[in-house]
């Protein structure tokens, strides 16, 4: 391919210069008229013949058709290279998969799901499939699991899936129990009785020890036995605890001092860290939460000024503070409509800088449970 | 290359050796011999066998080529000196 060049000079007189390039044979294919300069189209080979021309001074200023592509590339490479990478980076940032989350509430679930998905290549750092595969895939995993699972999504987030199921839950029936008593799970003095079928065999206020028949499934009338059921119901009962304390008598209390800065943080794993350099020595942080990123979770942090003051309980302070202890380990024991009925200190002893406190708590708790029995055969 | 190709076709057609084009605002001089003056109001070609006087406003020479040349403006008058 023949290569042609385009080729400037200085000039007033314009048509000189082309009679001189006349006079040389040198055949120009394209000419451009500037303020005092001309520019002209020429074959490369014929760039030799210029320099017969005295008194101008010719260079070249670019090249023609391709290799003017050509030379700009070679000229600008680094530019190019780093706008292909970028591209290349877009489009690989694009389509990789950094997050693959599992909603639903039964690990068990998320684990089977999580395994399956893995199989099919549903998995960090992967590309991300189209929407057709995603389909197949879903579909696939319906097919292997249809006793466990009922529904289930594939979302894509960005650079992320999500995962939502439906479990399927298969009703076992449970066997039914044809004879059965409540009795009481522990000693405690009867409070409620809640029951729909059985006969019951305490009342409010009466002493019951572990192992008592509470609501009996014998029906009896005149004392004869007259039908065995399973007794259902719920008794609940006074029961005692008594818990220790043991509470420093001394301990730093956080006071603000009402100054304030702002930071940002992330957190990670349940940990914040902060972005910025702190600019108080001690402070508590207020956090805000902005955006999530990656499962990175970004924050504004309000940063409040604390000082710290070193205090001591009197010993008033010191037997409330034990006794909302005690309270809070109770309560977390405690199931629903079960509750803290009353709370008293039994023994209290101050060392040099604890105090030990012994606390009575009495809770009101579901103590009956279902036992079966056996039928009773009648004598000949 | 159309122009090239344009030459080609008109030289076979048309077997002279030289020819003059005039368009609306460009002359196309083949075969000429040499220029004898260039200036933006004035061209004159040495023709084999005639002087060629081309004047007008603005002559800007487009493409010059040996024996070939292409001026663009604005022609006014064409006079033939033999």
């Amino acid at each position: 391919m023949k290569r042609y060049i385009w080729i400037e000079v200085k000039t007033k007189n314009q048509s000189r210069v082309l009679l001189k390039l006349f006079k040389q044979n040198i055949n120009v294919l394209e000419v451009k008229y500037l303020k005092d300069k001309l520019q002209f189209k020429i074959a490369e080979e014929e760039q030799k013949k210029l320099k017969k021309i005295v008194g101008y001074r010719f260079h070249k200023v670019f090249d023609d058709g391709i290799f003017a592509i050509i030379s700009y590339l070679k000229k600008y490479y680094l530019i190019f290279l780093g706008i292909l990478l970028f591209c290349i980076s877009i489009f690989f940032f694009s389509h990789i998969i950094v997050s693959v989350k599992v909603i639903h509430s039964n690990a068990e679930i998320r684990n089977l799901v999580t395994k399956s998905l893995e199989e099919y290549g549903i998995k960090k750092l992967t590309f991300r499939k189209d929407f057709q595969e995603i389909e197949n895939i879903k579909n696939q995993i319906l097919k292997d699991h249809p006793d466990r699972l009922e529904w289930l999504e594939i979302e894509t987030n960005g650079m992320k899936y999500i995962i939502r199921i439906e479990e399927r839950i298969v009703t076992k029936q449970e066997e039914e129990k044809t004879r059965c008593h409540i009795i009481a799970s522990k000693s405690s003095i009867i409070k409620k009785i809640i029951y729909s079928q059985g006969e019951t065999k305490v009342s409010e206020n009466d002493f019951v020890k572990e192992g008592d028949i509470l609501i009996s499934g014998e029906l009896k009338a005149n004392e004869e036995l007259k039908k065995e059921v399973c007794a259902t119901g719920s008794v609940y009962g006074e029961v005692w605890y008594t818990t220790k304390v043991s509470l420093p008598l001394e301990y730093i209390e956080k006071i603000e001092t009402g100054k304030t800065r702002w930071n940002f943080g992330y957190s990670k794993g349940g940990i914040t860290h902060e972005i910025l350099k702190p600019r108080l020595q001690n402070y508590i942080n207020e956090e805000k939460k902005l955006f999530t990123i990656f499962e990175t979770e970004f924050s504004f942090l309000n940063q409040k000024e604390v000082t710290e003051e070193k205090r001591k309980y009197s010993e008033e302070e010191a037997i409330n503070k034990a006794i909302q202890l005690a309270e809070e380990k109770i309560k977390h024991k405690l199931q629903e409509k079960e509750e803290i009925i009353d709370k008293k200190v039994l023994k209290k002893v101050v060392n040099n800088s604890t105090m030990d406190i012994e606390i009575f708590v009495s809770v009101l708790e579901k103590i009956s449970r279902q036992e079966e029995f056996q039928k009773i055969e009648e004598e000949g | 290359m159309i122009m090239y190709l344009t030459e080609k076709v008109r030289k076979f057609l048309i077997d002279k050796n030289y020819y003059i084009d005039i368009y609306e605002d460009k002359i196309h001089v083949f075969h000429y011999i040499d220029i004898l003056k260039l200036q933006d109001e004035e061209i004159i070609l040495q023709m084999e066998e005639f002087k060629l006087t081309i004047k007008g406003a603005n002559f800007r020479v487009s493409r010059l080529e040996n024996r070939e040349i292409l001026i663009s403006g604005v022609l006014e008058s064409l006079n033939i000196t033999r």
